[in-house]
């Protein structure tokens, strides 16, 4: 709205400066008076270098007699031109209509093409708060200085490693967990997250160093649950889609209910949904509201889900609730694939039980490949 | 907010010169001075959106507001606040910015300053500076334009270019940008006079103050950026004949003739067609010099804008000026008058060969600056024309052209004796004899023609000043107090720019005599350099806000005892992991030892380059002398009326002006 303000204030603004000679029109010299005007000066300004002592009388003289034949040359052809003042009035009428309204009916439609009106200002220090981004960006510099100046700390490069994950920066993601195995060795953890790195930097694409490091992982590990997702995943990338469904099925029969396993099914989720997989087994609804849903034609339960969920986030986001019932929620979102409204609410639930729930909600989303929403 | 109103004030100044590029003009034709009125006031409605305009994307730099792109690109919230401020115009499209900024400035100069002009002459000066701002306007909002925004936001800025952060970036640019722009009101006048048909003494006395200011700029905006390659690049050097220096090269040249060829139309009204030329060519190698940095044809320090398309809508503006101007002037070329006659020795005749000394050497950068970019077009063959180039071709253009200063500054107006003055001159000749001999015997042993141009430059610089105390003495000591008061600053100008150019040329010649050293050194050992000599203490790393370096730590030693320490240092910019040298200075009269550190290895050898550089900032202290004999100029608001010798007989023959 104020800028709406200003833009009218700045329009209106330029064209009243810009309109107040026609209001009240100057007077016209002529160039005639011009002329005889720098005619006096000149002979003023040679009076004075004579009396200064610079010229001769004969050189005032000559001069003198020069300008003099220039300004009569000047006055013969002021004569023969033709002064054309009439209409005046009429076109200061049409000069003052065409900029009052051309100036808003050009520069409005003009700036809406090139400008951005409703993005507002975003000063850094507007940006800066406790726990945001932008925080953890200027910690992440002081890491940054302190580890050009000290490269072998492994421990900086432990912490910074994630940071970068979760900022987007895959790439020195890898370079700081491969800089922590080079300083500290290998561990089934540190091979694993640089695994996922590579993979985040490669837009999902499995490289080979990423399928080395999970092999290794694997042989170190064999429970490994984030090894041996990611070498499912890299099974299909090469083509072998029942083996990735025999692996993807073996790990997820291994995990305890929980967010690993539910990020396991989704994968499942979409082989089934193209008829690849078996459909998934089918429990028991334990409840009473349970066994009336699973009575109702697909569509309306779907929409009945959807409707509970729904409730469950009017009813957190008005009351609040314990840190279980956000992950539910978040969860619940994930599986009806409604990936921006989790990250919604996961940043929500940040927001609602703050740090301390931090660690959990931080798991929760990686182990749901969810990105944080800008709070 | 603030970001978006700048955005829209930009667009509303373009459409707001739209409207005074057409209504001043048409009542200029019309002879209407209410229309006419219309174009100062527009002007100065434009120069202040403009500055609107500027305010606000100065703002974001100061608050770091990454959601304008231009911000994220060139800035970073580690950066030091003065650098924040200068980082503004340290882009291209900030230096576009600035660039209709001064464009505006100019405009809005003469709407307040010269109420006194003829209303159709006004109109139509005000009506062409208006096209040239709609002209870049129009490029900056949809070229270059320094208000589109990021959504969302990056938390951190790619800082500035780190050989632009340094205190002469904040001044260098705006000096040289006043300079280029400056040419552009001259311009502006040039064709506003064609088109109304008024060229004479009236219009050249108009014409005087915005041309001083011009030149003035730039002859300081060049000083400065050469300074400060000096200090900053590490190279040494003062001068490279880098494709864009002598793009700002070519309109001084022109600018400086144009300087001295509208004096003659101001107080002889002779030379109008060339003066009038020489305003438009001077433009046009404005726009040519923004065209070549901005293009990307050129690869440089200075090119910042590699981009095809901007290069192309700059040289269809580039085209559409300078082909409008001298179409405009064919029109109206037949229809000067010739003004007063003059002989061939004559001021009138010394300053024709001034300007026909410096056209030419301007021609000669031109060709130096174009023929390899016109070869890498025709043939794909990429050449490099270097110093050995230029100095071929402008020194010995430039050496008949200083001799002549001194003569041309003392010939009488319309008619002069050549003899006389250089009778005249008999005692600043031996005096700088002197001491050239006296100099030669410091030195000893030294390419002739260096020593021969010190003899020059010391000629010049006596020459010209001797010029006061003669006109003061003029009719003996009685009364030459009152006479040197009566002196016209205009007068005392010319003596001190011309002194300038003298100590300039010493200045120039004596880096024949400097002293290098290129080693690597390790740690308690010394160089010679001439008397001094310099040891390494040692090496250590240094930590800055935003850069990390490698510090050098010297002394010097003048044979005696130790009298300056120095620390060079290589720093790398965090941000952008660019490497830049801090040269090392110490400075002895006029004279500097100059260390710049390259890289080191084992931690303890470091690679460097030792000068000792005699008289080298007389190179700098010329130029600002005669910028500072300018604004003595600029100040002398008297009017300037040629007094022309009187024939003791009938004058044989006397040429036409042009």
């Amino acid at each position: 709205m104020t800028l709406w303000l200003g833009i009218v204030v700045l329009t209106f603004g330029a064209a009243a400066l810009a309109l107040r000679p026609l209001l009240r029109p100057p007077k016209d010299k002529s160039s005639l008076d011009h002329a005889i005007h720098f005619y006096e000066a000149r002979r003023l300004e040679l009076d004075r270098q004579v009396s200064a002592g610079l010229i001769s009388e004969s050189e005032r003289t000559a001069s003198e007699a020069e300008q003099a034949r220039r300004l009569l040359a000047l006055a013969r052809q002021q004569q023969v031109e033709e002064e054309q003042k009439a209409g005046s009035a009429r076109r200061s009428k049409i000069a003052a209509l065409l900029l009052l309204v051309g100036l808003p009916v050009l520069s409005i439609p003009l700036y809406l093409r090139t400008g951005t009106p409703d993005m507002p200002d975003q000063p850094i220090a507007s940006r800066v708060t406790p726990g945001s981004d932008a925080e953890m960006q200027k910690a992440l510099q002081r890491i940054e200085l302190h580890l050009a100046s000290n490269p072998n700390d492994a421990r900086g490069f432990e912490v910074i490693a994630p940071a970068y994950m979760r900022l987007g920066r895959y790439q020195d993601a890898a370079f700081a967990f491969r800089r922590v195995i080079a300083i500290s060795g290998e561990t089934p953890d540190r091979l694993a997250n640089l695994g996922e790195a590579l993979i985040a930097s490669q837009n999902g694409i499995v490289n080979a160093e990423a399928r080395e490091a999970f092999q290794k992982a694997v042989a170190l590990d064999p429970d490994l649950g984030k090894a041996r997702f990611y070498l499912a995943i890299a099974t299909e990338q090469d083509g072998d889609i029942p083996g990735a469904i025999r692996k993807l099925s073996e790990l997820s029969a291994s995990l305890p209910e929980g967010p690993g396993k539910m990020r396991v099914e989704s994968e499942l989720d979409r082989f089934r949904a193209e008829g690849k997989a078996p459909p998934r087994p089918t429990g028991d609804p334990q409840s009473e509201a349970g066994k009336a849903l699973s009575e109702l034609p697909p569509d309306e339960r779907a929409r009945a889900i959807e409707g509970m969920v729904d409730g469950l986030a009017a009813r957190l986001a008005q009351q609040g609730g314990s840190l279980d019932e956000w992950q539910r929620l978040i969860q619940a979102r994930v599986v009806l694939n409604q990936r921006e409204k989790a990250a919604e609410s996961l940043a929500k639930a940040r927001k609602a039980l703050g740090e301390s729930a931090a660690v959990e909600l931080d798991r929760l989303a990686a182990a749901l490949d969810l990105k944080a929403a800008n709070p | 907010m603030i970001v978006e109103i700048g955005h829209y004030a930009l667009v509303l100044a373009l459409v707001l010169t739209l409207f005074q590029a057409t209504f001043p003009l048409w009542g200029a034709i019309r002879r209407d001075a209410a229309l006419v009125a219309l174009g100062p006031y527009a002007a100065i409605a434009q120069f202040l959106l403009i500055s609107v305009s500027f305010a606000a994307l100065t703002y974001a730099y100061l608050v770091s507001d990454f959601s304008v792109s231009n911000v994220y690109e060139n800035s970073h919230t580690l950066k030091p606040l003065i650098y924040k401020w200068s980082g503004v115009w340290g882009n291209h499209e900030g230096s576009m910015l600035l660039w209709v900024l001064i464009l505006a400035l100019f405009g809005a100069g003469v709407a307040v300053f010269s109420r006194n002009l003829p209303n159709d002459l006004l109109g139509a000066t005000l009506a062409v500076q208006a096209m040239i701002a709609a002209a870049f306007l129009a490029f900056v909002l949809f070229a270059s334009n320094p208000f589109l925004r990021l959504g969302p936001a990056p938390f951190e800025g790619r800082d500035l270019n780190p050989i632009l952060q340094d205190p002469g970036l904040a001044i260098h640019p705006p000096l040289l940008y006043l300079g280029y722009v400056g040419y552009s009101i001259v311009f502006s006048f040039a064709a506003g006079a064609l088109i109304v048909g008024r060229i004479d003494a009236a219009f050249a006395r108009m014409l005087r103050p915005w041309n001083l200011v011009a030149w003035i700029t730039l002859t300081l905006g060049i000083a400065m950026g050469s300074y400060w390659a000096y200090y900053e690049l590490g190279w040494g050097g003062y001068w490279f004949w880098d494709p864009v220096e002598n793009a700002s090269l070519m309109p001084w040249l022109t600018g400086t003739a144009l300087l001295h060829s509208a004096i003659v139309m101001e107080k002889r009204e002779a030379l109008k067609i060339w003066t009038i030329l020489l305003a438009i060519i001077t433009f046009s190698l404005s726009l040519l010099g923004t065209f070549l940095v901005r293009s990307g044809v050129l690869t440089s320090v200075h090119a910042f804008a590699v981009d095809p398309e901007r290069g192309l809508f700059i040289l269809i503006i580039l085209i559409a000026f300078i082909g409008g101007s001298f179409t405009l002037f064919a029109f109206r070329a037949r229809a000067m008058e010739s003004g007063g006659l003059f002989a061939p020795v004559s001021r009138e005749g010394a300053l024709v060969l001034n300007n026909l000394f410096l056209a030419v050497a301007a021609l000669a950068v031109l060709v130096g600056t174009l023929y390899p970019l016109a070869l890498e077009g025709v043939t794909g063959q990429k050449i490099s024309v270097g110093p050995p180039f230029f100095n071929l071709t402008i020194v010995p253009l430039m050496l008949p052209l200083f001799v002549a200063i001194p003569f041309g500054q003392r010939l009488a107006w319309k008619r002069g004796d050549l003899l006389g003055v250089a009778q005249r001159m008999v005692f600043a000749m031996g005096l700088s004899l002197l001491a050239t001999l006296v100099v030669a015997y410091h030195i000893g042993r030294g390419p002739a023609l260096a020593i021969i141009a010190i003899g020059l430059g010391i000629f010049i610089l006596l020459a010209s000043l001797d010029e006061i105390r003669e006109r003061v003495m003029r009719g003996g000591t009685a009364g030459a107090l009152h006479r040197l008061i009566g002196l016209p600053r205009t007068f005392l100008a010319t003596a001190l720019a011309h002194a300038g150019v003298g100590i300039m040329v010493i200045g120039i010649a004596f880096t024949a005599f400097e002293k290098e050293a290129i080693v690597s050194m390790k740690p308690g050992e010394t160089v010679k350099l001439g008397e001094y000599s310099l040891t390494l203490r040692g090496i250590a790393p240094y930590s800055g806000p935003n850069y990390t370096s490698t510090v050098a730590h010297f002394v010097v030693h003048d044979g005696t005892r130790q009298v300056a320490e120095l620390r060079p240092a290589k720093r790398v910019y965090i941000g952008r992991q660019m490497p830049t040298s801090e040269v090392g200075r110490h400075r002895v009269g006029f004279s500097e030892v100059y260390v710049a550190i390259g890289e080191t290895s084992d931690g303890n050898h470091v690679d460097l380059r030792a000068y000792w550089k005699p008289f080298v900032t007389l190179i700098w202290i010329g130029p600002v002398l005669m910028a500072l004999a300018g604004l003595l100029s600029l100040s002398d608001r008297r009017l300037r009326v040629g007094a022309p010798r009187v024939a003791a007989r009938r004058p044989e023959r006397l040429e036409p002006a042009e």
